[in-house]
């Protein structure tokens, strides 16, 4: 089933497209990666599928709900995590996985179990009880990931889960990601700056450049077509074309 | 449940958050009573030194007259010390040996009243420093003059035989003040000042407050903007309306908070201040020197109707406030900008209806310039507010209608531009754009 379906998307800032003909597909148990630099559009095109944009032309689907008519319904289905997102600084670990699961209509039982689905795979131990204003940014991180996946979210939209965090976070939060998608047969999509971790993480990458897919494909595929060693080496090459 | 969560969210952030503890809640309670107690004891102090201390006068008695010399001893009889000076003196030598005052009596000053001309006495004070304890030694060396200048005219009075009470009073008024359909036994002078102080006073410091809070309850939006925390919540399965609601609804807690703080330390620097007012009071007045402080005057009895129409007026305004607040705080595009916005936003145009209102009639004031007033939503409060202190109540609830009014129409703007894209996209600020490389 398709998890994802993006149709046509154009989005402008005041007289610049930054999003424009945008098309892509991202299965179910998918992990979908969004490569480019900056200004490629990979974060307009993420919060578009999160419904905090609306596309000025085009419409996307999340199992077959637009998200321009259907955002109420889109919101319970998807998990966004922004890039570089702060933390309530008062608040505990504990006590944010909480509020947010209690706003995602969890009750009771299902409440709890959440909770501690979050608590476990953050890996935070006792500063789970501390306030978040303590942590440091690996640790804010992942308790940023454990609530986008405590709900068990059908599809992530996650922009640069790792970026800015030590080798030892990043691979902690990489492998969690793929592993609830294995287990709940979730989709993801993801953007990266770091074409490398892409290619270990997803299953089917697009790279972008202002606000277009160049080149979409599994990593392996690309990499063989354009005889490169690494995706850098692929865009590289796609832009010099 | 998820309202209720949020609520708590928005809560525990706000009120964890030292800035706002400190500055909203805390400072009031500890400065007021500081403040009050420093006053209280800077009083007590400055009346005990007034009390002990012993006045020295010295006096150049050119005249050596009859009445400069009647003068010299009514000054006297108020147990005060007088050096009497022979030929010409240094002025700073006299004073720095600790003479309070110089007194000279030229030549012709006996001779002057008996001719029945004004006599003419030159008196140079030691002022050393411009402190309290330094306005009760003028005011005793001023009253004691004045009460020697008093007795001499009651002799000269006596010596012509004239009825000197009945000459320099002849008529005794008794004023009376027509306030609000009602006659009361005070000058008006007491009663406007008394409505200035009572009615305008509490609810400009309470704006003043809230202002604070408008500030807080824009900070919230920004920092979450800044921080991004903001769309984690778009995409949350709550409506934003809800999101709103709950930021409108701690920062009014706040508020309320904030107020009753100021409420209780005002309280406590009110009776620690003017306790000891009424010793320093005392001793003016037994000195018969000029009136140190005004007197404080007692408010003037509102009635419930008066007080209920005042507290809705306020509680409007105050939703006001928030309302500019929240408002600010989704068009700027940080903390930053947000505080900057607020300050302008707020207080601009709560300033000048303030003063217009309290000291002009806006109805009097060319066209263009009262069209201007009419369209800035705190002229219809401090309106309403005025209304309220002259009893006219229908008037004074329509005014707050129109504050309601504007209210509405800045949380539909708020809200407007909050269900939608603006939200994240709006970017707001004073502060000169950094060129995107």
């Amino acid at each position: 089933m398709i998890a994802v379906n993006a149709i046509d998307l154009w989005k402008k800032f005041g007289k610049r497209y930054v999003v424009k003909r945008l098309r892509f597909k991202v299965e179910e148990g998918e992990i979908y990666g969004l490569v480019g630099p900056n200004g490629a559009g990979k974060t307009t095109t993420l919060r578009i599928l999160a419904t905090i944009l609306k596309p000025d032309k085009g419409d996307a689907y999340i199992f077959e709900k637009s998200v321009v008519k259907d955002t109420k319904i889109v919101r319970k289905i998807i998990s966004y995590l922004p890039e570089d997102v702060g933390v309530y600084k008062h608040l505990t670990g504990r006590e944010f996985l909480k509020i947010n699961g209690l706003i995602q209509g969890l009750r009771d039982r299902d409440l709890k179990e959440a909770i501690e689905y979050g608590v476990e795979i953050s890996g935070l131990g006792e500063f789970i009880d501390a306030p978040m204003g303590s942590y440091s940014k690996g640790m804010r991180r992942r308790i940023m990931v454990a609530r986008a996946l405590m709900s068990k979210s059908r599809v992530l939209i996650l922009d640069e889960p790792t970026s800015g965090l030590d080798v030892e976070h990043a691979v902690y939060v990489r492998r969690l990601i793929k592993d609830y998608v294995k287990q709940m047969n979730a989709s993801c999509i993801m953007s990266s700056h770091n074409m490398l971790e892409v290619e270990y993480m997803c299953d089917r990458v697009a790279l972008m450049k202002d606000g277009a897919i160049i080149v979409e494909g599994d990593p392996k595929q690309i990499k063989g077509e354009y005889n490169a060693e690494n995706l850098e080496e692929v865009f590289i090459k796609v832009v010099r074309k | 449940m998820s309202l209720r969560a949020l609520i708590y969210k928005e809560l525990k952030e706000l009120l964890m958050e030292k800035t706002i503890l400190i500055g909203v809640v805390l400072m009031p309670l500890l400065l007021f009573p500081t403040i009050g107690g420093i006053f209280s004891f800077t009083m007590m102090e400055a009346a005990r030194v007034g009390e002990v201390e012993t006045i020295t006068l010295a006096v150049n008695d050119l005249d050596g007259g009859e009445y400069s010399s009647f003068l010299i001893d009514k000054i006297r009889e108020n147990n005060v010390q007088v050096i009497l000076i022979r030929g010409s003196s240094n002025l700073n030598e006299l004073f720095d040996k600790g003479i309070a005052a110089f007194i000279e009596f030229p030549r012709e000053f006996t001779e002057n009243i008996l001719a029945g001309k004004k006599a003419k006495i030159y008196v140079f004070y030691n002022v050393k420093t411009a402190k309290i304890t330094s306005l009760i030694s003028i005011s005793k060396i001023s009253g004691i003059l004045s009460r020697a200048y008093q007795s001499l005219s009651e002799k000269l009075a006596e010596e012509k035989g004239i009825d000197l009470d009945f000459l320099s009073k002849p008529i005794e008024e008794e004023s009376n003040t027509l306030y609000g359909g009602v006659v009361l036994n005070y000058p008006p002078t007491i009663i406007v000042n008394t409505i200035l102080s009572s009615v305008y006073g509490l609810p400009l410091v309470a704006l003043i407050v809230v202002g604070l809070t408008a500030t807080i309850s824009a900070t919230s939006i920004g920092l979450e903007k800044e921080a991004k925390t903001l769309e984690i919540l778009l995409t949350l399965p709550i409506s934003r309306l809800k999101i709103l609601f709950t930021k409108m609804l701690a920062s009014t807690i706040i508020a309320l908070i904030g107020m009753f703080s100021f409420g209780v330390g005002f309280g406590v620097y009110l009776i620690l201040a003017f306790s000891r007012m009424g010793s320093l009071q005392e001793l003016s007045s037994r000195s018969g020197g000029l009136e140190v402080f005004s007197p404080t005057v007692s408010l003037l009895p509102l009635n419930s109707t008066a007080v209920i129409i005042l507290m809705l007026t306020i509680f409007i305004a105050m939703l006001l406030t928030m309302s500019i607040g929240i408002l600010v705080g989704v068009l700027a595009e940080d903390v930053r900008g947000s505080q900057q916005l607020v300050g302008a936003a707020t207080f601009l145009p709560m300033f000048p209806a303030f003063f217009l209102t309290a000291f002009i009639n806006i109805d009097e004031l060319a066209f263009p310039v009262s069209l201007l007033m009419m369209l800035n939503p705190y002229t219809h409060f401090f309106k309403a507010i005025d209304y309220v202190s002259t009893g006219r109540y229908l008037e004074a609830v329509s005014a707050t209608m129109v504050t309601g009014l504007f209210t509405l129409v800045f949380l539909i703007i708020s809200a407007w531009l909050f269900s939608g894209e603006r939200l994240i996209t709006l970017k707001v600020s004073l502060r000169k754009k950094k060129e995107i490389t």
